[in-house]
């Protein structure tokens, strides 16, 4: 007799891995550490114009950075092989360094030596910055590339994607399996509960692929994101959301609202809370001051770490200065109480 | 049943063989960095200690009168005596083999040998598998800690062989207190005295100093019951090591209080908002994360675009994975069960690591940055810290090492099942070997010399023509030289003979030849103003350029045409400060200008003589001494319609008020009288002797070093500077100047100055930056015809504490065979 439940579990595992690939496909890029280029050079000024030579491996479209550091400059004009830069927008800083953004477009910019030329207007900056960029933006730690449609981040390696697409294809499918599996053994869920979860677990993930690949093919940037990252990405989002879901689940929704009948909304039957979880809050509730700090340095650092790892610094920074000062507070805390033994 | 000592045999042995092959592994690993010919030279110290140990030992080591580059200062450099001769040894010993990699290999097998050592005699319980095994990781760890190989390996200074050195300090010290055993006191403070190139690199050992003094106090209060004996052995430590190390630390203390190169850099006006500068525009770009994961911030390698870029990328990849480090530090707090002692040093070592990873970091919440510059403006020398992120990064790593030594000992006593014991065990072994892959294959020994851009590494074949270039300067003997083009920071630039190398570091000038080189930032800073003053100088006529260069005592060019062709990166920003003096244009119009003659052309390099009218000899008689307004920029004005001979004496003076700078004060010229015969000799960079004939009138001495009150006259016989006539090295005649050869003596027997009484003469500053004495031919006994010795007092401070060094050292020496022979019987 054919299992149903189990086919409609499979069919949609299948369905979300393949909006999943189909949405990687378009944003996904085998060779994008090989395309960033970001090329930066500092020159001492002399005289009213610079004229210097700035390599550049790849030719693509540029966005071209020029900090002066002067109080008086009235302007400047910039040519990159004799080809006249339009400034697209201007910054000044502290009264004292002026940053100009150009576009050097494609066509205009060579393989190898690239002559720049710089004639000042009013007195000379003593130095010049001059930053040569091929995207627009590059966020978390160079893995996501946002660039211009014309770049060089457009042409991609179809057959490593292509071979890609079936490693994630397989990633995807299993990792979703996995899940549903394991909040059937870890949190006790039945069958169905555990497939809600997950498929619930797996759409923000799904969703913020399918935007930006949408965004990417119809929009005038280009978004480019390495395949490394566009998994770990989805593992960790997904683990977590599916992590979360669970405990949710288990701990609120079945402890707050033990009287309604839940199996109307959600076709599940069981109700007790898995024992390692009474073991670990009974365990937890057992520890001292100092441990429960440790403990609770040891839970911010593992999130620091994940954040860390997708390349959002920013926010993994204050959550490893708490972590650090909670385990220095275990620690002085460990050490009072030996010396007072 | 088997005798106890018969059953623990093979486990010994098989530990012993364990031990060995990790020590023979981390020995060879340098020697598989390049080729065997290449040495990593360049940076502040040069390194060449190890590339010419016999050189540096010659030149540089043993002198208090010491620069790497320009006018000598005050900079006593002695400390690395002891570890240059045993360089020296060790290259004669093994000339067949890479001094610096024997060197670099012995730090890595000694760095983990010393916290193996120390975490095992910390654990007490040697014939326990766990501790072997702790032990072992934690040091692993500590010689693969990617902070140190981040940090100290890429531009190895002095302070790397820290890492074998401090370590085996806290060995030695616990190893006497857990055995009673004074001997290994002694071995300790001998250590220190041999390898006192580490101590005296004080911003590294002050994060070691501060962590050992916590663990110190901790062990005592919780964990040591004989408190009384610890304290005791503590202050014999202190004793033996400060008594062993005192050929150092007098002349070091006399140059910080008197007004030496220590104290410049120490104690120099503007240090403190010097730091905070640095710290301010430093610290945002650290995050703790990093730290505790034993890694340099992410955003300092990348958003500085150091050279360490090209490997962090792969090491970032697997901060997950060295984040599980520190993870096992904090879940092994938490495990309740166990040896007390073992979880008391758990909490004292995670202590000291935390605090250390404070100093590592600085950059914590609100908090973090303010108590810095509350520990910059309160605690005295703090300064030293300002760049923090690379003068802790050895003391966290010795620290923390420790800690996960302990920490996996404390987790293996509490899993039962072998399997699992393995799999941790393999697991970190593992984190720690990934993790140090770059370093190990040797990618942070060939990183780029500058910045990630640059395609040229440090590891370099001295190329034959530039030794060929410094034997030939070593024969001119007389003068001072100027390498051009100019660089910011003495540094001298030039392609190794083959591979990607490049030197750029300090001037090997002075290792090489025993003459000072004018090239570069440091050689004049102390006399600020003279870089621009030889810009103007240029700019205005070229005998004013030759009249500054003559009273600098410059005699030779070294003018370097391979510059032209380096890299654009490299002629950028800090390297090339002076673009007049790096020009090639402006080079050779100096040249042409002031320096007519080329002596000699060796590949690129070419050595000129500055043309003889404007160089004046190292000790002359002054014809005229004119005290000038102003400060040394009023040379400037000098061409200016006043007949100047090369010879006259200049006195400054700084006089805010005084209207037009740079001329003569009418009231301030002084008389000289007829010019007396001279005849000199150098016998060390601390010592002249000086012969004077036929001095008929006072007349004013110019002895060409960086002024200094240390530097005094002594009488001596007539008789005993006959000698100097002998031998003719230079004659100047129209100032009546001789000069003797000279063959560097190292003269320990000048200790006699301390209790001699210099002559009492007028000392002024000449020429801005010389000395000067008014020399009365009645102040001498015999008038007319006398000698005397120009003597630097401080290096007899030098040899009165190598004499205590080496006298304890003896003493202690025959204690220890007294103490041995007493303890068997």
């Amino acid at each position: 007799m054919i299992n149903f439940k189990k086919i409609r579990d499979k069919q949609l595992a299948f369905l979300i891995s393949l909006i999943i690939v189909l949405s990687c496909f378009l944003i996904a890029d085998t060779n994008l550490a090989k395309k960033v280029v970001s090329v930066e050079r500092e020159y001492p000024v002399n005289s009213e114009s610079l004229l210097k030579k700035i390599p550049l491996p790849i030719k693509s479209d540029y966005v071209v950075k020029i900090k002066y550091q002067s109080r008086k400059m009235m302007g400047a004009m910039v040519w990159l092989n004799q080809y006249p830069l339009e400034m697209r927008a201007s910054n000044v800083s502290n009264k004292l360094n002026v940053t100009c953004y150009y576009y050097a477009p494609k066509d205009k910019v060579m393989l190898g030596d690239n002559v720049f030329e710089i004639k000042f207007h009013g007195e000379h900056p003593s130095t010049v910055t001059v930053r040569m960029n091929n995207y627009v933006a590059a966020v978390a730690d160079n893995n996501i590339i946002i660039s211009l449609a014309n770049s060089v981040f457009k042409n991609k390696a179809w057959v490593k994607l292509f071979f890609f697409g079936i490693i994630l294809f397989g990633c995807v499918f299993w990792v979703w399996r996995f899940l549903v599996f394991m909040g059937m053994v870890l949190f006790h869920e039945s069958f169905q509960r555990s497939t809600f979860n997950t498929a619930l677990s797996f759409s923000p993930c799904t969703l913020l692929f399918f935007i930006l690949s949408i965004k990417s093919y119809q929009g005038p940037y280009l978004i480019a994101i390495s395949p490394g990252y566009l998994l770990l990405l989805f593992v960790l989002l997904t683990g977590f959301t599916n992590a979360v879901l669970n405990l949710i689940h288990v701990l609120i929704l079945r402890k707050v609202f033990p009287s309604i009948k839940r199996e109307y909304i959600l076709p599940t039957a069981r109700v007790e809370i898995p024992p390692w979880l009474i073991g670990g809050g009974k365990w937890f509730k057992k520890r001292s001051l100092a441990d429960k700090c440790i403990i609770f340095c040891l839970f911010v650092f593992s999130c620091s770490v994940f954040l860390f790892m997708l390349g959002v610094s920013k926010w993994g920074e204050p959550l490893a200065n708490v972590a650090y000062t909670s385990v220095l507070i275990g620690i002085s805390m460990k050490l009072f109480s030996l010396t007072k033994k | 049943m088997l005798p106890l000592s018969t059953r623990e045999l093979p486990d010994k042995r098989k530990k012993i063989s364990f031990l060995l092959l990790i020590v023979v592994i981390l020995f060879c690993i340098p020697f598989f960095w390049s080729s065997p010919n290449h040495y990593n030279l360049g940076g502040d110290d040069s390194r060449l200690y190890l590339y010419s140990p016999y050189e540096w030992l010659h030149n540089v080591a043993l002198y208090s009168w010491f620069d790497i580059s320009g006018i000598s200062s005050y900079n006593p450099q002695q400390f690395s005596f002891p570890f240059v001769i045993l360089l020296a040894l060790l290259q004669k010993i093994f000339f067949f083999l890479n001094i610096q990699k024997l060197a670099w290999g012995l730090t890595l097998s000694f760095g983990f040998f010393s916290i193996y050592l120390f975490i095992e005699e910390l654990l007490q319980d040697k014939n326990n598998l766990n501790s072997t095994i702790s032990a072992a990781i934690g040091g692993l760890l500590y010689v693969f800690f990617p902070l140190i190989f981040y940090i100290d390996w890429p531009q190895p200074l002095y302070n790397l062989y820290a890492i074998a050195v401090f370590p085996s300090f806290l060995w030695f010290f616990l190893k006497a207190v857990n055995n009673a055993d004074v001997r290994y006191l002694l071995g300790g403070a001998v250590v220190s005295a041999l390898f006192s190139l580490v101590i005296v690199n004080f911003p590294w050992f002050l994060p070691f100093a501060i962590g050992a003094f916590i663990f110190l106090v901790l062990y005592c209060f919780l964990i040591e019951e004989n408190k009384g004996r610890l304290g005791f052995y503590l202050l014999l430590y202190v004793l033996f090591s400060i008594l062993f190390n005192l050929f150092w630390i007098i002349p070091l203390l006399h140059s910080i209080l008197f007004g030496g190169f220590a104290s410049e850099a120490t104690v120099g006006g503007g240090v403190k908002e010097a730091a905070l500068n640095v710290i301010h525009s430093v610290a945002p770009s650290m995050n703790i994360f990093d730290t505790l994961c034993g890694l340099l911030s992410r955003e300092l390698i990348f958003g500085w675009n150091w050279p360490q870029k090209v490997i962090a990328k792969y090491t970032f990849n697997f901060s997950a994975f060295s984040a599980l480090l520190p993870g096992v530090i904090f879940l092994s707090l938490l495990i309740r069960q166990g040896k007390v002692r073992t979880k008391k040093l758990l909490v004292i070592f995670s202590l000291i690591t935390v605090i250390l990873a404070y100093l590592q970091t600085v950059n914590i919440g609100g908090w973090g940055v303010k108590l810095f510059d509350w520990l910059i403006y309160t605690v005295p020398w703090w300064t030293m810290l300002r760049n923090f992120f690379s003068k802790v990064p050895i003391a966290y790593g010795i620290f923390f090492s420790i800690t996960i030594g302990i920490a996996v000992f404390h987790v293996l006593e509490r899993i039962n099942k072998q399997k699992i014991k393995r799999i941790f065990v393999a697991g970190l072994i593992v984190v720690i070997l990934v993790q140090a892959l770059p370093f190990i294959f040797g990618r942070v020994n060939a990183l780029p010399v500058y910045n990630a851009d640059i395609p040229l590494n440090r590891n370099i074949i001295v190329p034959d023509y530039y030794r060929e270039t410094t034997e030939y300067i070593k024969k001119l003997r007389v003068g001072r030289v100027l390498t051009l083009p100019m660089t910011f920071a003495t540094w001298s630039i030039f392609k190794s003979s083959c591979g990607k190398g490049l030197y750029v570091g300090s001037s090997p000038i002075k290792v090489f030849t025993g003459k000072d080189d004018f090239n570069g930032k440091m050689g004049f800073e102390r006399i600020s103003g003279l870089p621009e003053l030889i810009i103007d100088a240029y700019q205005k006529d070229a005998n004013v350029l030759g009249y500054v260069f003559g009273k600098l005592g410059v005699r030779y060019m070294l003018y370097n045409t391979q510059m032209e062709k380096l890299p654009e990166v490299l002629k950028t920003g800090w390297l090339w400060e002076y673009e007049t003096l790096s020009n090639n244009k402006s080079i050779k119009s100096i040249l042409s200008s002031v320096a007519n003659e080329r002596l000699a052309v060796f590949g690129p390099l070419e050595i000129y003589k500055i043309n003889d009218e404007f160089f004046l000899p190292h000790i002359y008689p002054a014809k005229k001494a004119s005290v000038v307004k102003g400060d040394i920029s009023a040379l400037m004005s000098l061409s200016e319609g006043i007949d100047l001979d090369k010879s006259d004496v200049l006195f400054f003076e700084k006089n805010e008020t005084t209207k037009g700078k740079g001329i003569f004060s009418d009231e301030g010229r002084i008389e000289g009288g007829n010019n007396p015969e001279i005849v000199f000799k150098k016998i060390n960079p601390t010592k002249f002797s000086v012969e004077i004939k036929n001095a008929k009138h006072p007349f004013w001495l110019v002895f060409n070093e960086r002024f200094h009150e240390d530097w005094n006259i002594y009488k001596t016989q007539i008789s005993d500077a006959n000698t100097l006539r002998n031998d003719e090295l230079s004659s100047y005649s129209q100032f009546g100047v001789k000069e003797s050869e000279y063959r560097l003596q190292f003269a320990p027997q000048d200790f006699k100055f301390l209790f001699l009484k210099p002559m009492d003469l007028q000392h002024k500053v000449a020429n801005a930056y010389a000395n000067a004495w008014y020399i009365e031919p009645e102040n001498f006994e015999k008038s007319n015809n006398f000698s005397f010795v120009i003597y630097f007092l401080p290096q007899s401070f030098f040899y009165l504490g190598l004499l205590i060094s080496v006298f304890s050292m003896l003493l202690s020496v025959i204690f220890m065979i007294v103490y041995s022979i007493k303890r068997r019987s």
